[in-house]
């Protein structure tokens, strides 16, 4: 969202500070470049500062500028020092070219209420975001608000998403935007005049500049482009789906309106956006009657949760098991894989995705590494297992494979895998999975009716399982750490917070680390 | 700004630390390790200055010591001992010429050292922006290049020394397995080989954009994440650390956790595809080869590609429009 608080224009009689508080990469150093190539030029000694050895390295790094009007320094006939660093309190202007890394310029006091922030609403993940197994992103709405209330003059927008638009980087918007704030005692041709002389992607930069200067005038402007994100409330109410077909949109087949029907009719309002998502699901992975047994299985946990009051609890465990049972049920396996990877819809979403102009030429290879255990799995349960206990067959699964999906040879045998779904309810791995499955049912059945919220919790450890190979295997493994220990806990008040600690504690890291932090700590209370 | 308002910017700013460029060709060397110590243990590495530091930070954490410029096998030459493990230890071809030869590789020899050095050599004194040095591939008016590493230690006495192309990870896995277990005595040398993508990049990227231009058949690469394969666990992110490598929210609304994603500014160097293969990640990375100014047996091709496809494609979407949810 767009935010603007009061615009205030700096004197000309005054040193004025600004601190670029940016990645590596994100072009600050073009950025500084210009504010020192405009600000010489309107009579100005200046000076910009930066960290070596952090270009394009992706790190948090600060670009200062000192602006000095050389007309006190020549009344004064002395020449000013200029600062190599920001002092916290003293900087006129902060850029911040992502929002995590505007909290960053106020965490470190750059920001005060004769500040003019100019933040980028936009996020650029930092590694440890990125690197933990479950969501690791921060949430912050804490920056946002902070950054409203302490800056004196606050500009903020999604400058990525502008400079896109604009075929540029987004340096050139932060520009446009430092024009717009009104800040620096410059027009906005003189600005222009700057990207202009700099000669180097002079139009697309202008054209950045633009969107830039523009929004920060605005204000109140709508976002730009707002990249398309919808659903992001589960509990959409159903009423609004049915007026929708009602317009005459599109009705569903014959056969999966009886799915739809039976859902409507015995499960709870709260869950249908769920439930609905999971037969979706189920028909594509296998189809209707697959889709059925899903119901089927549901079913046992929507009716305890009746029975339970769920509707004080806002059906917690219906939607719960709604979303984890049908994840379970569509276990990852090669001819889903192979099913996904040769659709349609998919080589319309690569195009999109890697920027091939219409009617491009391009080849796809998908990078697979199929093993033994992946190959049994798909086969008839006596035929998988018995091949899975000769390892002499390991020498053909050592490598992995690249097969290109836009040649035919490569099409082919990804589309015959897709069509061996018929294979799947008697293969190996459907076997085992059907295990899994009630085991993890019965746990969850077990703690409703002592613990509700427990319960839950239960039917969540689904999250843990996720990928294939070895990261499969450590989900695996990771659950059963968490229930080996679960008898000496379940008992507790606590229970449900401690298995959800054990969860999130479980995502953080691969090596296991937190986990079993969480676990000895957990043993040392529980003794 | 109150204590808690303070308190609750330091819970969501994390630092944000630099890391390895989008394809820089000593990721992978770090990748490998990582792989390595997954199976043989941990190993102590003594790291040196440059680029290559950056494995201390996450997502690799490789690295116990650095000394200084070129001492990385100095600094772990006290652990010349009767030992169960090998260690390794890091240099850059700049900290290799500017004392690395005498100072770790003589050393070395000298005192029969029986650990491993990997010497990365990216062509350049990357770290300070590119300069040339003896090792350099490039050819330079005033200076003289090309005098390779490979010989200069062979010079010292180096027998056990491996030439690997970084990008060759399940190479460099091998590599460096046969270090650490051969029963071999004596000083081991691997010289990890790629050019800095940084300076290939402003070299080849204006060459190429001129190509397109003039209508020349150009072949460019770039890699890609399926996020309805991608489970979200972010396995191929912890061992790669790409910049270009991020998260986007999932589209599947059943799943909570966000996918990987490979963003535009990926140059195709393909890391994350061997780590897929090497480590056994699941299937979602895909390489794309855009074609620009086809010729007309390509355009045949992909015309007769194209219609074969098309044709399965629709009949299959076809049968799968026979369970549509409608508006549902």
């Amino acid at each position: 969202m767009a935010v603007t608080k009061q615009k205030k224009t700096l004197s000309k009689d005054k040193s004025i500070n600004i601190a670029i508080i940016a990645m590596g990469g994100q072009g600050g150093g073009v950025l500084s470049k210009w504010i020192l190539d405009m600000a010489e030029a309107q009579g100005y000694l200046a000076q910009y500062t930066s960290v070596p050895g952090v270009a394009q390295r992706t790190g948090a790094t600060i670009y200062y500028i000192e602006l000095f009007p050389a007309h006190l320094a020549d009344t004064k006939k002395q020449n000013p020092v200029l600062a190599l660093t920001p002092i916290p309190g003293d900087v006129d202007i902060v850029i911040a070219s992502e929002m995590m890394e505007a909290g960053r310029s106020l965490m470190r006091g750059f920001v005060t209420e004769e500040t003019t922030l100019i933040a980028s609403d936009h996020r650029d993940y930092a590694i440890v975001e990125k690197q933990e197994m479950g969501d690791g992103r921060r949430e912050l709405s804490n920056v946002r608000s902070l950054a409203e209330k302490m800056a004196g003059t606050y500009i903020c927008f999604d400058m990525d998403t502008a400079a896109r638009a604009a075929g540029s980087v987004i340096s050139s918007v932060l520009f446009g935007a430092l024009a717009g704030s009104n800040a620096l005692p410059f027009g906005r041709a003189i600005f222009e005049k700057t990207i202009t002389e700099s000669k180097r992607a002079v139009d697309a930069n202008l054209r950045g500049f633009a969107l830039g200067y523009e929004n920060a005038q605005k204000g109140d402007t709508p976002e730009i482009n707002p990249e398309s994100n919808p659903e992001s409330n589960p509990e959409i109410n159903p009423e609004g789906k049915e007026d929708e077909e009602a317009k005459g949109g599109l009705v569903p087949s014959a056969s999966v309106a009886p799915l739809l029907a039976r859902m409507k009719e015995s499960f709870p309002p709260h869950a249908h956006f769920l439930i609905t998502e999971g037969l979706k699901k189920l028909v594509d992975y296998q189809g209707p009657t697959y889709a059925n047994l899903y119901l089927d299985r549901l079913k046992i946990f929507t009716d305890m949760d009746a029975e339970m009051g769920g509707a004080k609890k806002k059906w917690r465990l219906s939607k719960d098991m709604a979303r984890y049972l049908a994840l379970a049920m569509s276990y990852d396996d090669l001819i889903r894989v192979a099913d996904l990877k040769t659709r349609a819809t998919r080589f319309d979403r690569f195009r999109d995705e890697v920027k091939a102009a219409p009617g491009q030429i391009i080849t796809v290879s998908e990078y697979m590494h199929p093993r033994l255990q992946e190959v049994c799995d798909v086969l008839p349960t006596w035929l998988g297992g018995f091949l899975l206990q000769r390892s002499s067959l390991n020498v053909f699964f050592q490598k992995g494979r690249r097969i290109s999906t836009t040649k035919l040879g490569g099409f082919l045998l990804l589309s015959f895998m897709a069509k061996l779904k018929w294979l799947r309810t008697k293969s190996l791995r459907y076997k085992v999975e059907a295990e899994r499955l009630s085991a993890w049912m019965d746990d969850v059945k077990k703690a409703v009716s002592d613990n509700y919220d427990l319960a839950c919790e239960v039917a969540g450890l689904q999250r843990l399982m996720k990928g294939y190979g070895d990261t499969y295997d450590r989900g695996l493994e990771n659950t059963a750490k968490i229930m080996s220990l679960y008898p000496s806990f379940k008992e507790e008040k606590t229970a449900a917070s401690i298995l959800e600690n054990l969860k999130s504690a479980a995502l953080k890291d691969e090596e296991g680390k937190e986990l079993s932090k969480a676990i000895h700590a957990l043993n040392v209370s529980v003794g | 700004m109150s204590a808690d308002e303070q308190q609750s910017l330091a819970e969501t700013v994390p630092d944000r630390p630099v890391g390895f460029c989008t394809g820089c060709p000593e990721r992978p060397i770090f990748t490998a390790m990582k792989l390595v110590q997954r199976k043989l243990g941990e190993v102590h590495v003594s790291c040196d200055i440059g680029c290559h530091l950056f494995s201390i930070l996450p997502p690799f954490n490789i690295g116990n010591t650095t000394m200084g410029y070129g001492l990385g096998w100095s600094g772990a030459s006290a652990f010349n001992t009767e030992a169960d493990r090998r260690t390794i230890s890091i240099m850059g071809d700049g900290g290799f010429w500017h004392n690395g030869l005498t100072s770790g590789v003589g050393n070395a020899v000298f005192n029969k050292n029986d650990n491993i050095l990997v010497i990365v050599d990216n062509g350049y004194s990357a770290a300070t922006g590119g300069q040339d040095i003896l090792s350099s591939r490039a050819f330079n008016k005033t200076r003289q290049t090309n005098n390779p590493i490979s010989k200069a230690i062979k010079g010292l006495g180096i027998e056990w020394q491996r030439t690997v192309n970084t990008y060759d990870l399940g190479k460099m896995v091998k590599t460096l397995t046969e270090a650490l277990t051969t029963p071999e005595k004596g000083p081991k040398v691997i010289l990890a080989e790629s050019e800095c993508m940084l300076n290939r990049q402003r070299r080849e990227k204006p060459v190429r954009n001129k190509m397109i231009k003039e209508g020349k058949r150009i072949v460019r690469s770039r890699f890609g994440v399926d996020p309805d394969t991608c489970t979200g666990d972010h396995a191929c992110i912890r061992l790669s650390g790409c910049p270009s490598l991020t998260l986007k929210e999932n589209p599947d609304p059943l799943r909570e956790d966000p996918v990987a994603h490979v963003n535009n500014d990926c140059v195709g160097c393909g890391v994350c595809g061997e780590v897929t293969h090497v480590a056994v990640l699941c299937p979602s990375f895909y390489r794309a080869d855009l074609l620009y100014n086809p010729n007309l047996w390509d355009k045949f091709l992909a015309g007769v590609r194209g219609g074969l496809i098309g044709f399965i494609q629709k009949r299959a979407e076809k049968k799968r429009a026979t369970h549509s949810f409608g508006g549902a």
